[in-house]
């Protein structure tokens, strides 16, 4: 039954082809934007999720109220960590000294976050790297660097590192495995370190928190204290990893871990980057409220379009009155009229949002960008309620003439 | 000569079941109680047979439009009662009304009002479609379709057909719900005299086929002559000059 009326009102809904582009056009835009900002915002939440998933145990310390560069752990903070009560539940501990005011630079080199940094010039365009000294035994306990090697060696003497393998995939000039390079120190002298190992830095997504450079940490706490005004025994910082279900979990050992002597900054990796969701919350408001005005301008166009339809097909509908067309009837006519243009603009606007993020994530490699099943539902939604919403007063205007008085004025 | 629809007195109106139509006091005032007040129908009472073609004559302002238009249950009168085809219209609501009009009457206007972006057969089943177009409605229209001699045209929009292929898709369209009464505005008004009288014609052999009343509106006395029953207005009332 309701199969001829939606035949019937897809006839209608084209009749001025300019005008219902148009307005499928306006919608399209909104849509388009509304999928790309959620799909965004979605690929950005899994992310989030998997990130807060993989370090939701992840606690690392460093001496309370102290610059990380100037921060001294004791020798045996190990052990002084795992007088905590919660001690069994410590997965994986490994104390580091981070090299200060580490200033090397790899061209060619791609990280997630900091984009392509390449080029011969080291001042504008160059990436600077990290490095960190580690105990080989306690790095292995969270699988690390040292349990990595896909080429060369592990470091067995001082000045020796081993490097991350992103940094030479790129076809660096400057460090190859195997030779040394000057680290410089302070800008007045520079000490050579040779490359005897190369580690499988991870995915590309990871590589921001990969250091790039892992040595001895014999060797980093030397090469601290030729550039620090004073002489480096003990460690930066220590990564701890607790058999963890919840960011709220990990809390109650991060209270614990607070609780120790010398005093430590804790912070817990996992609610770090839940916090960011928190910032994320709030441009999603943003968000929302840019894809309602976006979305209200283009329904705006199928009200308008509508209206004039009406306003032109007023002995139309006085005609279909004379033949016995209930207001209702009229009313539902205009009604999916309204909605088809809303639905094809959706669709549109799905394609044109889904394109974008194809050929986005297509140019730079990535896969940040999700469209879920419920940003297609929202598309439809969106689409079937403008279609509603927009085709409410025109309806009501083309079912409320009197088939007389316009047939009498015409 | 045409017989002439006389005024009756109710208690006539009363007596007589072959009335289809039966139109009891009706008054149409326009813009009561304001200087511009007009009484377009002054106590018109008359009865009209089934199976009749009549035409409705007047000068412009006599009430014709306005007397077709409650009759056809497109307005409504100020008072009296009108009772088609056994149904007292005067106290209908707007969706009875409607039904009346999908069930009993077809309308038949000057300018055809055609729906441009239907094909000939979708005119004719326009009224239809609200409820569903069944295959066997499908044939119908096809079949009046090819009483009215435009089976070949089917096809075919609007903008296709000449005037009088247009007037003949509506008055298929007015057929498609086997209605009681058909009402046509001047039918012929937009068409040749040639053409005109085939319209009338055609509307007279569907009458003589089918027992359909026709109510005809028309300043064409060429009109009146090709009819059973003439009803004259002047000024509001039914008169025999």
């Amino acid at each position: 039954m309701v199969f001829q009326t939606i035949r019937f009102a897809l006839k209608n809904a084209f009749r001025k082809k300019l005008v219902a582009a148009l307005s499928i056009v306006g919608i399209a835009i909104g849509i388009a934007l509304m999928v790309t900002l959620s799909s965004a915002s979605a690929g950005f939440d899994s992310l989030l999720g998997d990130a807060v998933a993989e370090t939701v145990g992840d606690v690392e310390v460093q001496e309370f109220d102290t610059q990380l560069t100037l921060s001294q752990l004791p020798k045996n903070i190990s052990d002084i960590i795992r007088t905590i009560d919660s001690s069994d539940k410590i997965l994986a501990l490994s104390p580091e000294v981070v090299i200060n005011n580490f200033r090397q630079f790899a061209d060619n080199v791609t990280i997630e976050g900091g984009g392509m940094m390449g080029g011969p010039g080291m001042d504008m365009s160059a990436f600077a790297l990290g490095a960190i000294g580690v105990n080989p035994d306690e790095d292995a306990t969270f699988e690390g660097p040292t349990t990595k090697i896909t080429a060369g060696q592990l470091f067995a003497n001082d000045f020796e590192v081993i490097i991350a393998d992103y940094i030479l995939e790129g076809g660096s000039s400057v460090f190859t495995l195997g030779e040394s390079f000057d680290l410089p120190i302070n800008y007045t002298y520079t000490v050579p370190v040779t490359i005897v190992g190369v580690y499988d830095g991870g995915e590309e997504m990871t590589r921001i928190l990969d250091p790039g450079f892992v040595m001895s940490v014999n060797t980093s706490l030397q090469i601290n204290t030729l550039s620090l005004p004073f002489e480096q025994e003990g460690y930066n910082r220590a990564r701890i990893r607790f058999d963890s279900e919840s960011v709220e979990e990990t809390e109650i050992y991060i209270a614990e871990l607070e609780e120790l002597e010398p005093k430590l900054s804790v912070t817990g990796l996992g609610a770090e980057i839940e916090s960011m969701g928190e910032i994320m919350a709030n441009f999603e408001i943003f968000q929302t409220i840019l894809i309602i005005i976006v979305i209200v301008a283009g329904g705006m166009a199928i009200v308008v379009a509508q209206l004039m339809g009406v306003s032109e097909r007023m002995k139309e509908f006085a005609i279909m009155k004379a033949t016995g067309w209930k207001n209702r009837s009229i009313f539902l006519d205009i009604i999916l009229e309204s909605i088809t243009i809303g639905l094809i603009g959706a669709l549109v606007g799905f394609a044109l949002g889904g394109g974008l993020i194809f050929f986005v994530q297509l140019g730079a490699g990535q896969t940040f960008v999700t469209i879920t099943w419920q940003i297609v539902l929202q598309v439809l939604a969106y689409g079937l309620g403008l279609g509603l919403a927009s085709g409410l007063i025109p309806g009501i205007r083309a079912a409320r003439i009197k088939p007389m008085e316009v047939l009498r004025a015409t | 000569m045409v017989d002439q629809v006389q005024h009756l007195e109710n208690s006539e109106l009363d007596e007589s079941n072959n009335y289809i139509i039966k139109a009891y006091n009706l008054y149409k005032i326009y813009n009561p109680d304001l200087p511009s007040m007009v009484t377009a129908l002054d106590n018109v009472t008359f009865g009209i047979e089934k199976g009749k073609v009549i035409a409705i004559a007047g000068p412009s302002g006599s009430g014709k439009s306005s007397l077709i238009n409650i009759l056809g249950c497109m307005d409504s009168a100020t008072s009296g009662r009108a009772i088609i085809d056994g149904v007292d219209i005067t106290k209908l609501s707007e969706n009875e009304l409607s039904d009346i009009r999908k069930n009993k009457i077809g309308f038949i206007f000057q300018d055809f009002l055609l729906i441009p972006t239907l094909s000939a057969l979708d005119n004719v089943l326009l009224p239809l479609i609200p409820d569903g177009i069944k295959k066997a409605d499908r044939e119908r229209a096809m079949n009046i379709l090819e009483q009215v001699g435009l089976a070949e045209r089917a096809s075919h929009k609007p903008k296709e057909l000449s005037g009088g292929e247009k007037q003949r898709v509506a008055i298929a369209r007015a057929l498609i719900n086997n209605p009681s009464i058909i009402f046509a505005d001047e039918p012929t008004g937009n068409l040749d005299t040639t053409i005109g009288n085939e319209i009338i014609q055609l509307l007279r052999n569907l009458s003589e086929k089918t027992g359909v009343t026709v109510v005809i509106v028309s300043h064409d006395p060429m009109v009146w002559e090709r009819t059973d029953l003439l009803l004259q207005l002047r000024d509001g009332r039914i008169t025999n000059s």
